[in-house]
C-alpha cells in the first residue's frame, strides 16, 4: 500500500513552482493549512482529558535517581507525597532508604511446606499499594503461585488459576515465584535508560520517574517477575499503605514497570518482607547472605537447595528448597 | 473538564459572599443571632499540615495478617489469667496407661499423631499440668517445644535456627525483636498434620487478552492490520 | 545558502501541485494518519490498557510492525549493492527510490517504537546529556543508534543526490560514495541488531536461537524488494519516470533467492523444534498447533506459510516473468512475511509466559487504528517524497528552469 498513485506533474504545474506565490494561491494554501490544523487539533482532543499536574516540567527535568543530590530527592519526595495526597487523599511518608552496608539479601522458599494458599500474593498487593478491587487486578501482585503436578518441574504444565475448596490438593505441590533478584540480571542489562539496576544489597529496583515504559525488561525476565502499569492504580483511602519508599512501594504512575523489591521499605529497616510475615506455614526464609549465622545461610548450608532455571545463568538470590 | 471546576468555584464564591452578607445583616439586625453553622460540604478544602490530619490508610502493618494458623484455646486462657489447672479434675482420676472405657471428657480429641496412641505418651502421668520427658521428668506447659523435640529432633533444630515455622518482626537483631511461633500454634498436637485451608482469590485470565478460555475460538477476531 | 532555501521553497510549492487524484490520495492518507493520532492520544490518556497487551504478552502489534519494517528498510540495500558494488547501470535509475523508501520506513519504525512506550515524553532519557544511555549493555540502545544512523545516512545520500540533480551538476564522489558503502554495512546492521534484541534474551527460548537473525535478513530481503517492485510499477504507470524491466527482474531474482533461503531456514527451525519435542518447543507448539486449548495464532501462521509457499512457487516458476504474476508473487510474499514476522515471531516469544501461563494476544481496535495511522503516515511520507523527487529525477525541476527537460 506504500505506493503513490499521483498524477503527472505536468510542465505547466512545474512552472508554477518557479513563480512567487500569488494572492489566490496564498489564500488557497491558508485554507488548506486551516483545515489541516483543525484536523490535527481534533485528533489530539483526547489529550485535554489528561489530569493537570500528571506530568509537570519538574518531572521532565528530573534526573536519574542515582544522579540526584540528596536535597533534590527530598524535594521530589515531598512533591510525590503532595501528589499522592491530592490524588488519593492520604499523605504517605515517602522515604529513601539506603542499602545497609554488609548486607546482601537472600530469600529461600520451602517447597515441602508451601500449601499454595496465596496469602503472600495478597499481602504483597496490600503492602505495595497495588489496586486490588477488581478480580483482574490480582495479577499485579509480584508473586505468582504455581500449582505443579507432583513429579514435574515443567512450569508449562503448572496452573495459576487453581481455586479448589481447600489447599493443598492431592498430587500437587505449590511454587510461588517472584523476582529472583538475580546476580546476573537480564532485566537491568537490557534497560536502555538504566531505569532499573541492582543495589549493593542485591535488590533490583526501578526508578519509576525514569522508566520510559518500553517493557524490554519484561521480555528479558525469565521469571515473569515484572509488571507494567497498563492503567493508573485505583486505590481507596483506606487501602493505602502510608509507609512508602521512593524505590519500592510508592504508588506508581501508569506507564512504568514495577517489581518485587523484597519490600525494601521494610527490609532495609530490619523487618521481614510482607510475604514472609503472613506465610502460615513458615515456608519463607529471608536474611542476610553475608551473615554466616543468618537463617538464609542455614538453608543454603543444610538443605537441598536449587534455583529456578539455572540454565539461563541468572544466578538468583532466590532459592527453593525441600525439607524432606 | 477545565470549565466545570471553574464554574463550581464561581458558584462557591457567590455562595460564600451571600453567606457573609447574611451574617453581616444578621449581626446588624440583632446582636444575639449566632452565625449559622457553615455548610461543610460547600466549603473549599483547606490544606492542613499532615501531622494534624486524622490517620488514614493502613496503619502500622495491620494489613498483614500475622495471626498464628491455629487457635490455641488453652494457651489463650492461660494468658487471660485462667488457672487452667488440669489437676482439678485429674486428681480424682489416677493415671492409667490404657483406657479400657470410652472417655467422658475430651471427646473432641481424635488422636492422630503417629505412633502415639495414648495420652500419657505426652502428658505427665501424675502432673497433668505438665508434659513428660523421656526420663519421666516434667516439661512445663510453656516449654511445649521441648516435648515435641523429643521425637522431632531435626525439625526442632530447624525451628531453633529459625527456618521451620514462621517468624515475625525483625530479621536484623540490631533493629528489633523477632517472634517465633511455637509448634502448637500451627500444629494441633493431637492431630499434627498441617490443616488444609481455603486459598485466597486466584489470578484470572487477563480480560484484555484475546480468547479467554471458554470463549469462541473459531474466528481470529476483526484484526485488519495487513499492509 | 540562498539557493538552498529557494530549493526548499520550490519543493514545498511542488508538494501542493498535483491533480485531484493526488489530492484525494494524500487527503485519504492524512485522514487515516489523523485517526491514528487520535487513537494514540486516547492511549496516552488511558494508558496502554487500550491495547491488547498484558503482563504476560508485553509486546504486541507495535513491536511486531516495527520488527517487520526494520527489515523492509534494510532491504533498500538490495538496490544499493547491485548499483554500487556490481556497477549495474540499470539499478542506478531506481536506487534513489530504495533510499527514499528506507527513510519513510525508518520513520515508521521510530513511530512504532514511540507509540509502544508507556512514557514517550521521557524519550530524552536516552539522549546522553539529559539522560543515561545504557550503551553498550542494552541492545535497544544499539538499535536506537543504528536506526537513527541509518535514517541520517539515507537522508544525506538521497538529499545530496537530489540536490545535485536539481543544481544540474555531477555529485562529488567524496560526498556520497563513502556513505553509500557505509549504508550497505549499516543496513545489515539495523536488521541484525534488531534481531539481537530478541535473540539476546536467554529467558525466551523461542527467540534464543541463532537462526533468528539469518531468517530476519532472508525474509527482509523478500519483503523489501517485493514492496519496491510494486512501487516501481506504480511509478511507471502514473509518473513521467522511466523504469525499465531490468531493475524489476534483478529484484525478482534477489527475492527468489532470499525466499528460498527463508523457507529453508524455516524448515531447519521446524525440524529442530519438533523432532525432539523439548520443553523449549512449547512456544512453537503454541504457534503451529495451539497449546492447552489456546490456538489464536494457528490460523495466522498457516496463512503466512501458505502465502510464502505460493509466493515462492510463483517466483521460481516462469509465471512471474510476466508482470501480473510477479505482482501476485510480491503481494503474497509481502503479506506472508508480514504475518510471519508480526504474529509469528514476536507474539509466540511471550506464549507461554516464562512461568508457563498461556495468555493470548490480539490487537484491540484502538491499537489497530494506531498501527493503521502509522502505516498511512509512512505511505504519506513516501508518496510526498516521490512526488517531489520524481520531477527532480526526470529533469523537469531544475534550479535554472532553462535546463529543465520537458517530459511530454
Amino acid at each position: 500500500m506504500n505506493h503513490d498513485p499521483q498524477d503527472t506533474v505536468s510542465p505547466r504545474t512545474i512552472e508554477q513552482v518557479y513563480k512567487p506565490i500569488d494572492r489566490r494561491t496564498f489564500l488557497k494554501g491558508s485554507a488548506v493549512a486551516m483545515v489541516g490544523v483543525a484536523g490535527l487539533m481534533a485528533a489530539l482532543k483526547p489529550l485535554l482529558a489528561l489530569e493537570s499536574g500528571e506530568t509537570t516540567l519538574d518531572d521532565l527535568l528530573q534526573k536519574h535517581y542515582r544522579e540526584l543530590k540528596p536535597e533534590d530527592l527530598k524535594k521530589i519526595m515531598a512533591a510525590l507525597e503532595a501528589k499522592t495526597e491530592k490524588q488519593y487523599g492520604v499523605r504517605p511518608t515517602i522515604r529513601d532508604l539506603k542499602p545497609i552496608p554488609g548486607v546482601e539479601f537472600g530469600y529461600a522458599l520451602n517447597l515441602t511446606r508451601c500449601i499454595g494458599c496465596r496469602k503472600c500474593a495478597h499481602a504483597c498487593l496490600k503492602e505495595n499499594n497495588q489496586s486490588r478491587d477488581d478480580a483482574q487486578d490480582i495479577e499485579m501482585s509480584y508473586i505468582r503461585v504455581l500449582e505443579m503436578n507432583k513429579g514435574a518441574i515443567n512450569l508449562e504444565t503448572s496452573s495459576v488459576y487453581y481455586d479448589p475448596e481447600t489447599v493443598p490438593q492431592k498430587g500437587k505441590y505449590y511454587m510461588p515465584a517472584q523476582c529472583h533478584q538475580c546476580r546476573q540480571s537480564p532485566c537491568t542489562k537490557v534497560c536502555p535508560v538504566q531505569a532499573t539496576w541492582q543495589e549493593p544489597d542485591g535488590v533490583v529496583v526501578v526508578d519509576y520517574n525514569w522508566c520510559i515504559g518500553c517493557r524490554y525488561c519484561m521480555a528479558a525476565c525469565p521469571y515473569d517477575a515484572r509488571r507494567f502499569n497498563y492503567k493508573k492504580p485505583s486505590l481507596t483511602k483506606d487501602q493505602i499503605n502510608p509507609n512508602q519508599s521512593y524505590l519500592s512501594n510508592r504508588i506508581r504512575p501508569k506507564g512504568v514497570v514495577e517489581k518485587c523489591t523484597f519490600c525494601l521499605h521494610r527490609t532495609r529497616d530490619g523487618k521481614y518482607p510482607a510475604c514472609l510475615e503472613v506465610c502460615p506455614t513458615g515456608a519463607r526464609v529471608f536474611g542476610n547472605l553475608l551473615d554466616p549465622d543468618s537463617e538464609i545461610n542455614y538453608i543454603l548450608n543444610n538443605k537441598r537447595v536449587y534455583v529456578l532455571k539455572e540454565e539461563v545463568g541468572t544466578l538468583p538470590r532466590f532459592y527453593y528448597f525441600f525439607d524432606k | 473538564m477545565s470549565t466545570s471546576p471553574g464554574k463550581i468555584r464561581m458558584i462557591l464564591a457567590l455562595a460564600l459572599c451571600a453567606t457573609a452578607g447574611v451574617i453581616l445583616l444578621a449581626k446588624g439586625a440583632g446582636e444575639s443571632a449566632a452565625a449559622p453553622a457553615p455548610d461543610d460540604a460547600k466549603l473549599p478544602d483547606v490544606a492542613r499540615p499532615s501531622a494534624s490530619q486524622p490517620v488514614t490508610g493502613l496503619v502500622g502493618g495491620t494489613h498483614l495478617d500475622k495471626t498464628p494458623p491455629r487457635e490455641t484455646k488453652g494457651l489463650d486462657l492461660v494468658k487471660m489469667g485462667w488457672t487452667y489447672n488440669c489437676m482439678e479434675c485429674h486428681k480424682l482420676f489416677p493415671a492409667k496407661w490404657h483406657y479400657d472405657r470410652p472417655m467422658n471428657e475430651h471427646k473432641d480429641l481424635k488422636l492422630d499423631h503417629g505412633n502415639n496412641r495414648f495420652c500419657l505418651n505426652c502428658h505427665h502421668p501424675t502432673n497433668r499440668n505438665a508434659f513428660v520427658d523421656y526420663d519421666g521428668a516434667e516439661i512445663a506447659q510453656a516449654n511445649v517445644v521441648e516435648l515435641c523435640a523429643k521425637c522431632h529432633g531435626t525439625t526442632y533444630r530447624d525451628w531453633k535456627a529459625g527456618v521451620h515455622g514462621r517468624q515475625n518482626g525483625f530479621w536484623d537483631a540490631d533493629k528489633g525483636e523477632k517472634t517465633k511461633l511455637k509448634c502448637i500454634q500451627c500444629h494441633d498436637p493431637h492431630s499434627p498434620k498441617f490443616k488444609a485451608m481455603a486459598p485466597l482469590a486466584p489470578l484470572r485470565y487477563p480480560p484484555r487478552a484475546a480468547h479467554p478460555p471458554g470463549a469462541d475460538h473459531s474466528e481470529p477476531a476483526g484484526h485488519t492490520d495487513e499492509p | 545558502m540562498r539557493d538552498y532555501f529557494t530549493f526548499l521553497f520550490r519543493v514545498w510549492r511542488l508538494s501542493f501541485q498535483g491533480s485531484w487524484k493526488f489530492y484525494a490520495w494524500m487527503t485519504l492518507l492524512s485522514v487515516v494518519s489523523l485517526i491514528g493520532l487520535n487513537a494514540w492520544a486516547h492511549q496516552i490518556v488511558d494508558g496502554l490498557q487500550t491495547t491488547g497487551m498484558t503482563n504476560q504478552v508485553s509486546w504486541g502489534a507495535y513491536i511486531a510492525n516495527f520488527t517487520f519494517l526494520v527489515g523492509v528498510a534494510a532491504a533498500a540495500v538490495m538496490l544499493v549493492i547491485p548499483a554500487y558494488i556490481y556497477k549495474k547501470e540499470h539499478m542506478h535509475e531506481v536506487v534513489l527510490f530504495g533510499e527514499l523508501l528506507a527513510i519513510a520506513v525508518i520513520v515508521m519504525c521510530l513511530l512504532f517504537v514511540t507509540v509502544d512506550l508507556g512514557h514517550p515524553e521521557r524519550f530524552h532519557h536516552m539522549i546522553p546529556p539529559f539522560g543515561v544511555f545504557n550503551f553498550p549493555g542494552s541492545i535497544l540502545s544499539w538499535d536506537v543508534i543504528v536506526l537513527n544512523g541509518y535514517l541520517l545516512l539515507n537522508l544525506h545520500i538521497a538529499g545530496y543526490l537530489l540536490y545535485c540533480r536539481y543544481r544540474h551538476r555531477e555529485p562529488t564522489r567524496m560526498f556520497y560514495i563513502p556513505f553509500v558503502f557505509l549504508s550497505i554495512a549499516w543496513a545489515v546492521s539495523i536488521h541484525t541488531v534488531t534481531a539481537f534484541l530478541y535473540v539476546g534474551l536467554a529467558g525466551r527460548s523461542y527467540w534464543h536461537n541463532p537462526l533468528v537473525p539469518s531468517r530476519f535478513l532472508a525474509s527482509a530481503f523478500v519483503a523489501g524488494p517485493a514492496l519496491m517492485i510494486l512501487t516501481f510499477q506504480i511509478v511507471r504507470k502514473v509518473t513521467h519516470y522511466f523504469i525499465g524491466d531490468k531493475p524489476i527482474f534483478t529484484l525478482r531474482m534477489i527475492m527468489t533467492v532470499a525466499m528460498i533461503i527463508n523457507m529453508f531456514l524455516l524448515g531447519c527451525e521446524l525440524f529442530t523444534e519438533f523432532y525432539s519435542p523439548t520443553q523449549h518447543a512449547a512456544a512453537a507448539h503454541y504457534l503451529y498447533f495451539g497449546l492447552h486449548g489456546h490456538s489464536g495464532l494457528v490460523p495466522w501462521i498457516w496463512t503466512a506459510i501458505a502465502l510464502n509457499t505460493i509466493g515462492l512457487g510463483l517466483l521460481i516458476s516462469p509465471f512471474s516473468r510476466r508482470i501480473v504474476g510477479l505482482n501476485l508473487a510480491c503481494g503474497t510474499c509481502f503479506i506472508g512475511i508480514w504475518t510471519e514476522k508480526g504474529m509469528g515471531l514476536i507474539i509466540p516469544g511471550f506464549v507461554p509466559s516464562p512461568l508457563g501461563q498461556v495468555v493470548e494476544y490480539l490487537p484491540t481496535v484502538n491499537e489497530t487504528l494506531v498501527c493503521l495511522g502509522i502505516w498511512s503516515f509512512g505511505a504519506l511520507l513516501f508518496s510526498w517524497m516521490l512526488h517531489v523527487a520524481i520531477p527532480i529525477m526526470n529533469g523537469s525541476l531544475r534550479e535554472n528552469p532553462e535546463f529543465a527537460t520537458s517530459q511530454d
